[in-house]
């Protein structure tokens, strides 16, 4: 009998073997004419509980899939909750599983969940990712993926943390470039910024357009569209014609840089007569530049 | 003339008045600025005034062109019943007031522009409101220090010259074209548009025609040079032609009553049409500026209103003559053969400065400048310059950010402004507490559940426009109270060096009166001058930024 069963269960899972993409139920049946549901069932919970087979639901159908050998041994010696962890985690992919999202679908109590965590990063199998946009919250995937853009926060993110001396660094230098060359497109930036070698981390072109793109939201550059052969558009970056003005009229004197300009009136506790900012500026010593 | 009753506006018209005219004259204009128009009696009434002095105060109003009179139209009297006399009404004149604080710009562009003798007219005029030609001759020859007959025929030229130039008006009387038609704008405000093609709406279309006449005429008749001082132009256009005359001028009817006054709206336009140059040679090309230039100087005579949108219709031939009178002036100008090119390189640019109106009998091109868009574009950089100086270079870059792709959510503007939410956050915080963005909520769910609702920020130009603009005459206020408070508060310094000047000037000045100055009180003298040039020069700015803000 349990030979029997045995060549059933080869039999099962050589027709798995023979598709790959997963094996519906009703199939399985019309393969295996002539065998009786019961043997069909005990073969089959054989081969998931030896876990050479996987269960899965696709609709209202089941699908049978085939494990690999090399992920038989990865898995072996796993107890159910184990499983059902890794599999929750292989779900997630790259985005990753917060522990607490893992608590609430697989049920499992706090203490439960720790240990099968601790035993399966023993094992290399998933690994904990920190996520830049919650700082606080540990994330889960496989080892061997990367995390997504979100998670690390792209180029522009290192080691958690933004940026902001590297991003300005780019920013002088695709201006400078702008200006000396007085006309560009997104790709001739894209290749002066990788052969520069400004950067460790390789840039793609939708990062520099996002660092061209602050410079012309900071009125240092324009975009300049202009219908072209090859695609619909062109864009230019030329050096902006019209600046903002330095210093304007209201902003030379206190009031127009004054915080508290809303609450001043004459008369009031804040007012021009006895307003400090404007003493700060008339007195003697103070350089009047600005 | 445009309605910016702000309450700082009214405020600062106010002690315009007060620094120039004192207390009492300020009383029965501020009854005007914050009460609306009244007639003699109200006013009586509301400040309590004698009649005498009333009638005093309000002579010296109208003299200086703060405060208008006119008749009130009354409703169609009952026929059967004698019609009352129509009340004179007083209504005070903002935005004249607040162009007081220009005057010094306006003499250094007639300086420059035309010469020293027209500067001396306006300065007159600029002192004294409105005077009659004689008045204006006796000025000129204290002035100058010449005979007064000697001084009357560059008196004449050099009226005759502002006169043309549209610089100089005739100062209207009751009753006259210019007082109707003040009078009917101002009760027609309110009148609903009719439905295009019905009979009240050609009716309303005739009356609008009617409407454009009479005002066409008011403007002839603003400008119209009495008989004498028209023989004076033709003698000045044939010398400007180069011709040389020497026919003396004929004793014509002199219209010697006629009171001349100071036209602001001139000196706006024109400093309006240099502005609109000035941006045009920064974004395109300082040729397109000069194109622009005569496209604008053929415009100019055709202009009503002080704050036209659009200039008229102007072909390439009209540009190409105004060009060259332009090359005699001396201003910048270009080749004949190179308007056409130039002219459809402005009508390409994307803003739409220039616009293709349509094309002339003999296929030469039209054009004509869009002066509002270019107007609103030199604001909308003055209130990103003011952005970035009042909340930092991250806050414009949100800012221009929200004009150039209108609205967005929050996190997104972080990603494209490449910031710190934690920063784009605080920002977007202080912008919206200035008024210079707005939030809107897009609620997903019926119960506005935070959590599952947008919120949306925005960028209102023309709301940031007009917040800046108040912002900027308040701001004047707020300097001019600290300049009064300065100057008061070493009033005795100033008072001694009065007394040390006067005494000093004086022929016969006994050595018991020499006035000295110890060296803690000449160094007060000289904080106070530095402090008073410093504020009066901002303020002379501020005025021009008013200016810019308010004159559309």
């Amino acid at each position: 009998m349990a030979t029997s069963a045995t060549h059933l269960e080869e039999a099962i899972l050589e027709i798995c073997r023979a598709n790959p993409d997963g094996l519906q139920d009703e199939d399985l049946e019309k393969e295996l004419v002539g065998v009786p549901v019961s043997d069909r069932v005990v073969a089959i919970n054989g081969l998931l509980t030896k876990r050479r087979m996987e269960l899965f639901q696709l609709g209202d159908k089941l699908v049978y899939k085939e494990v690999k050998e090399e992920n038989v041994i990865k898995l072996k010696g796993c107890t159910q909750e184990d499983l059902l962890v890794y599999q929750l985690i292989k779900n997630a992919s790259t985005t990753g599983i917060w522990t607490k999202d893992l608590r609430n679908k697989s049920n499992l109590s706090q203490v439960q969940m720790s240990k099968v965590l601790k035993i399966l990063e023993m094992r290399k199998l998933i690994k904990a990712v920190k996520s830049v946009a919650s700082k606080n919250r540990k994330v889960y995937m496989l080892y061997e993926l990367e995390p997504s853009k979100e998670l690390t926060g792209g180029a522009w993110y290192t080691e958690q943390e933004f940026d902001a001396e590297f991003i300005q660094v780019l920013r002088d230098h695709c201006l400078k470039f702008v200006m000396h060359k007085g006309r560009v497109t997104l790709e001739e930036l894209c290749d002066f910024v990788s052969c520069t070698g400004m950067s460790k981390v390789e840039l793609r072109p939708d990062d520099v357009l996002q660092v061209v793109n602050t410079l012309v939201f900071d009125g240092q550059v324009d975009a300049i569209e202009e219908p072209s052969l090859d695609h619909d558009e062109d864009v230019f970056y030329v050096p902006a014609t019209l600046e903002i003005p330095s210093r304007g009229s209201l902003t030379s004197v206190p009031c127009g840089v004054c915080p508290v300009f809303r609450e001043c009136k004459e008369g009031g506790l804040i007012s021009p007569t006895t307003c400090a900012y404007y003493n700060a500026w008339l007195s003697p010593a103070a350089d009047l530049s600005w | 003339m445009l309605e910016s009753a702000t309450v700082w506006s009214q405020k600062l018209a106010c002690d315009l008045i007060k620094d120039q005219f004192g207390d009492i004259v300020e009383k029965v204009l501020n009854c005007l600025v914050y009460k609306g128009k009244h007639t003699f009696h109200e006013l009586g009434r509301s400040t309590g005034f004698p009649p005498a002095q009333l009638k005093n105060c309000i002579l010296v109003l109208m003299q200086h062109n703060c405060v208008e009179a006119y008749k009130e139209d009354q409703a169609p009297p009952d026929p059967n019943k004698v019609a009352p006399p129509a009340p004179i009404v007083y209504v005070a004149v903002i935005d004249r007031i607040i162009q007081r604080l220009r005057h010094p710009r306006f003499m250094v562009h007639v300086r420059e522009t035309m010469g020293e003798r027209e500067e001396i007219i306006l300065q007159a005029l600029l002192e004294h409101g409105r005077l009659r030609i004689d008045q204006l001759l006796e000025y000129t020859a204290a002035r100058e220090e010449r005979d007064m007959d000697d001084a009357r025929v560059d008196v004449d030229e050099a009226l005759t010259e502002l006169v043309q130039a549209h610089y100089v008006e005739r100062a209207p009387l009751m009753g006259s074209a210019a007082m109707q038609a003040h009078a009917s704008s101002a009760s027609k405000r309110g009148t609903r548009t009719a439905r295009p093609g019905s009979a009240a709406a050609a009716a309303a279309e005739a009356e609008a025609a009617k409407e454009l006449a009479q005002q066409a005429r008011a403007v002839q008749e603003r400008f119209r040079l009495p008989a004498n001082l028209k023989a004076v132009a033709v003698v000045l256009g044939k010398r400007r032609r180069g011709e040389d005359s020497g026919e003396p001028l004929q004793g014509l009817d002199m219209e010697r009553d006629v009171l001349w006054r100071v036209n602001p709206d001139e000196f706006n336009r024109r400093f309006r049409h240099m502005l609109c140059v000035q941006l045009v040679n920064k974004k395109v090309e300082p040729a397109a500026g000069a194109v622009l230039n005569a496209i604008l100087r053929v415009s100019r005579e055709h202009e009503l209103h002080a704050a036209e949108e659009r200039s008229v219709p102007v072909s390439d031939s009209e540009i190409r003559t105004a060009m060259a009178s332009l090359a005699e002036e001396g201003e910048p100008a270009i080749a004949a053969e190179n308007v056409s090119p130039v002219l459809r390189l402005l009508m390409s640019d994307t803003s739409e400065l220039v616009s293709r109106i349509g094309e002339g009998p003999d296929g030469a091109v039209n054009a004509c400048a869009n002066l509002k868009r270019i107007m609103d574009l030199v604001r909308l950089k003055e209130v990103e310059g003011a952005v970035r100086d009042r909340f930092g270079a991250s806050a414009c870059r949100i800012f221009r950010l929200l004009t150039i792709k209108r609205q967005l959510e929050q996190k997104q503007i972080a990603e494209m402004a490449m910031l710190p939410v934690k920063d784009t956050r605080e920002i977007l915080y202080r912008l919206l507490k200035a008024h210079f963005v707005t939030l809107q909520e897009v609620a997903q769910t019926a119960d506005h559940n935070p959590q599952r609702t947008f919120y949306v920020w925005r960028v209102d130009i023309p709301k940031a426009v007009a917040t800046l603009g108040v912002e900027v005459v308040r701001a004047t206020c707020h300097v001019r109270a600290r300049l009064a408070h300065e100057l008061d508060s070493e009033k005795e310094v100033l008072d001694l060096l009065e007394q040390a000047t006067a005494a000093a000037s004086a022929p016969t000045a006994s050595s018991g009166q020499r006035v000295s100055l110890t060296a803690a009180q000449r160094q007060k003298l000289e904080y106070i001058r530095r402090v008073a040039a410093i504020l009066e020069m901002r303020i002379v700015h501020l005025s021009e930024l008013i200016f810019l803000f308010h004159a559309s």
